[in-house]
């Protein structure tokens, strides 16, 4: 199967200037379950909180690998299976082969069979906390047989979880859940120097101050704010966070 | 009910993949197990036949794929017969509900195949049980590969005692049951029909072609059919103008043994058809052409207990399967035994290339053969015969320049016996002693044992109103 390599952009969000990626927790953790996930096809989940970095670690850690085949499929809005199976078909096959959804579900068995030789598959279903009970069976149908030999992944946000936990066939097959957290207190002082040289020399407690009444341990909430905080700073002329900018902004973004 | 096809449920109540990975892995259709994991149904009802079909190895790729419910049902029924599937694994039966259950247990029962439901959830098993009188398991058993195989008929040749080639009919009419003479005679019309449209068709006869095309139409699982069938050649190269013998061999046959490799099994079990399975297996096995396909005729795929027979290839494994498919959904569509192995469409819808087979079976028959001065009819073109054919015998020779002139002239018509030259005159004293010719004041003339044109005409009649089918 011919495919080209996943390679998407690095996707902050809000796109601040000059941000690096920060090691986090879950980030680390993901790291750790997608290699043995992919090595042993199995299936894998990444859930917890919105913004908490699910999404951007499985980009990061799937971004530019020669040696797999990453297939990314954003679940839609109330998913039908035959909706999954199109989108599946669409972005494995390149089209979607005529004929009724057993005929399509027979094409996309076929397709995703291992064969010797060829680049471990991937399959990523994004806001996975969209799939109905309906969707879950499907995944299932997909993902049991053992001729199709492929590692999936589930990566979503609030509900998510519970919606694989409802769903004991997919609850009892995922292989070493990730669940992304909020940054604690120190996580979060020990990785903002490394997210932003305008944290480098700022003051803890402003840091502090800023994530219980802004960010809450939220990455995106904190990109979002460095995306302002940079733009001050740049105007202003200046390279460290001060109180009186965060203040500014704190203001404005409430 | 028969207690062996009563359905069965299991209970896979940990629902972990490993066990549904176990119960997979035990698919095998060669040995008769068949393992379907469906296409989670959706809120109309699922397909279960469609996903039998599919795990049968039939694929939606294939240009004779069919989503037609019905036609689904007839070839799920048809294929698990021909593969002959003891074992029908169903798992993840708890989505399903009872009714498509039941019309699946049904269906498999009547193609003699047990079904295995393996559920996830006990309620569902329990209440599916008891709707469709199931037998709760603990664990799936397999009946293996203990398959209902036909065994083959072993009898041997033994040809009938008579003076002359030609006169067999004349003599069996006093050997057989009349439905056994009538069966021996639908086939021999059959092989007098095959042989008839074959020899029209050509210009030139060598004796190898020729040979094996009257081996391959000669087929037959009984000895005296097969006997049966070369009389009809041998009437039909009369009525062409040759005097012919033909020989059994008394070597024994080399049959070919076609055991498609797991690659060609897939490629063969892709086709939903029973038709184009069984074309493509004789396209891709076999040496047989359009021309000599159509020599064939249905009742001539001869099941052994390993396998299928066909015109000196023995097909095992899905080959055999795809034969069998096509005989039974020919037969179900009202096709009689008689008629060719396949219609003129199905020929017409594959394109080949033929005879990809590369070894066609030695033949059995020898083929001796002499042109006489005329034929029977003008109407019938008479090839020009290869100088390589041994001649049969003087007194079959004559036998059958005799015969031929009896049967030009009309009925009610007699040659007067001192017009024959004494050769002539030798054979008719051989044709009166059969009872085939009546000699009466001093003239000679056919008798209705003789007028094969007679019988042609009265087997053809009698095939038409035949409603039972052929033992």
């Amino acid at each position: 199967m011919a495919h080209s390599t996943f390679n998407p952009p690095v996707r902050h969000h809000a796109n601040p200037p000059g941000v690096g990626i920060i090691e986090t927790e879950g980030l680390l953790i993901s790291e750790h379950a997608l290699r043995y996930v992919i090595a042993h096809r199995q299936l894998g989940a990444l859930t917890g909180v919105a913004g908490t970095g699910k999404t951007f670690a499985l980009e990061v850690l799937l971004r530019e690998r020669s040696d797999i085949h990453v297939v990314w499929l954003e679940v839609q809005v109330k998913p039908t299976m035959l909706s999954i199976a199109r989108s599946l078909a669409l972005t494995l096959l390149g089209e979607i082969p005529r004929g009724s959804r057993h005929e399509l579900s027979y094409h996309l068995q076929d397709a995703l069979v291992d064969q010797p030789g060829e680049t471990p598959l991937v399959v990523v279903f994004d806001e996975a906390q969209r799939l109905n009970n309906e969707c879950a069976e499907y995944l299932r149908y997909l993902h049991d047989p053992h001729t199709t030999s492929f590692a999936m992944l589930l990566a979503g946000g609030n509900g998510c979880w519970e919606t694989i936990r409802r769903e004991p066939m997919l609850h009892s097959r995922v292989h070493e859940p990730v669940f992304f957290k909020p940054l604690g207190e120190q996580a979060l002082l020990q990785m903002l120097p490394n997210y932003h040289a305008m944290y480098e020399q700022a003051d803890p407690e402003l840091l502090l101050s800023i994530d219980q009444q802004r960010c809450h341990g939220i990455l995106r909430h904190w990109s979002a704010f460095t995306a302002s905080a940079a733009k001050h700073l740049d105007q202003t002329g200046q390279r460290t966070l001060t109180p009186v900018i965060a203040g500014v902004l704190l203001q404005r973004l409430v | 009910m028969s207690d062996e096809l009563t359905p069965r449920t299991v209970l896979n109540p940990d629902i972990a993949p490993q066990t549904l990975a176990r119960l997979l892995r035990r698919h095998d259709p060669d040995r008769g197990v068949v393992v379907c994991h469906p296409v989670p149904p959706g809120p109309r009802v699922g397909q279960l036949a469609l996903d039998v079909l599919h795990a049968l190895g039939k694929h939606p790729t294939a240009p004779d794929w069919t989503s037609g419910r019905e036609t689904a049902e007839h070839y799920t029924r048809i294929w698990l017969q021909a593969e002959q599937i003891s074992d029908l694994l169903l798992v993840r039966a708890d989505l399903f509900a009872p009714g498509p259950l039941d019309e699946l247990v049904s269906l498999a029962r009547e193609a003699g195949t047990r079904t295995w439901l393996i559920f996830d959830d006990a309620a569902r098993q329990r209440a599916t049980a008891e709707l469709l009188k199931a037998c709760p398991e603990d664990q799936v058993r397999l009946r293996g590969a203990t398959k209902t195989r036909r065994r083959r008929t072993t009898a041997r040749a033994r040809p009938w005692s008579t003076p002359s080639p030609w006169l067999a009919r004349a003599a069996a009419a006093r050997a057989f049951t009349v439905p056994e003479f009538n069966d021996l005679d639908a086939r021999m019309y059959a092989a007098f029909k095959a042989t008839s449209a074959y020899l029209s068709a050509q210009r030139w006869l060598q004796p190898g072609t020729l040979e094996r095309v009257v081996d391959v139409l000669a087929t037959d699982a009984l000895a005296r059919n097969r006997h049966a069938r070369l009389l009809g050649a041998t009437y039909a190269l009369l009525q062409h103008g040759f005097a012919a013998e033909i020989h059994e061999r008394p070597s024994a046959r080399k049959t070919i043994a076609v055991d498609p490799a797991s690659r060609q099994a897939i490629e063969i079990r892709r086709h939903s058809s029973p038709a184009n399975a069984a074309l493509h297996v004789v396209a891709a096995f076999t040496d047989l052409d359009v021309k000599l396909l159509e020599t064939i005729t249905l009742d001539q795929i001869i099941h052994t207990s390993t396998g299928t027979y066909l015109a000196g290839y023995h097909l095992r494994g899905a080959a055999a399967a795809a034969l069998r498919a096509h005989q039974a959904f020919q037969q179900s569509q009202g096709h009689a035994p008689s008629e060719p192995l396949f219609t003129q469409r199905q020929l017409t819808s594959h394109h080949g290339p033929w005879g990809r087979g590369k070894r066609a079976p030695s033949t059995q028959v020898e083929v001796k053969l002499a042109a006489l001065k005329d034929s029977l009819d003008i109407g019938f073109p008479k090839p020009t015969a290869d100088a390589n054919f041994d001649a049969p015998r003087k007194e079959t020779q004559e036998d059958a320049a005799v015969i031929l002139r009896l049967l030009r002239l009309s009925p009610s018509r007699a040659f007067a016996l001192a017009r024959f030259t004494r050769p002539e005159k030798a054979a008719a004293r051989r044709l009166s002693a059969v009872c085939a010719a009546k000699v009466y004041r001093g003239g000679i003339a056919a008798s209705d044992h003789l007028r094969f044109s007679q019988f042609l005409s009265d087997t053809a009649k009698y095939i038409a109103g035949r409603t039972d089918p052929w033992p």
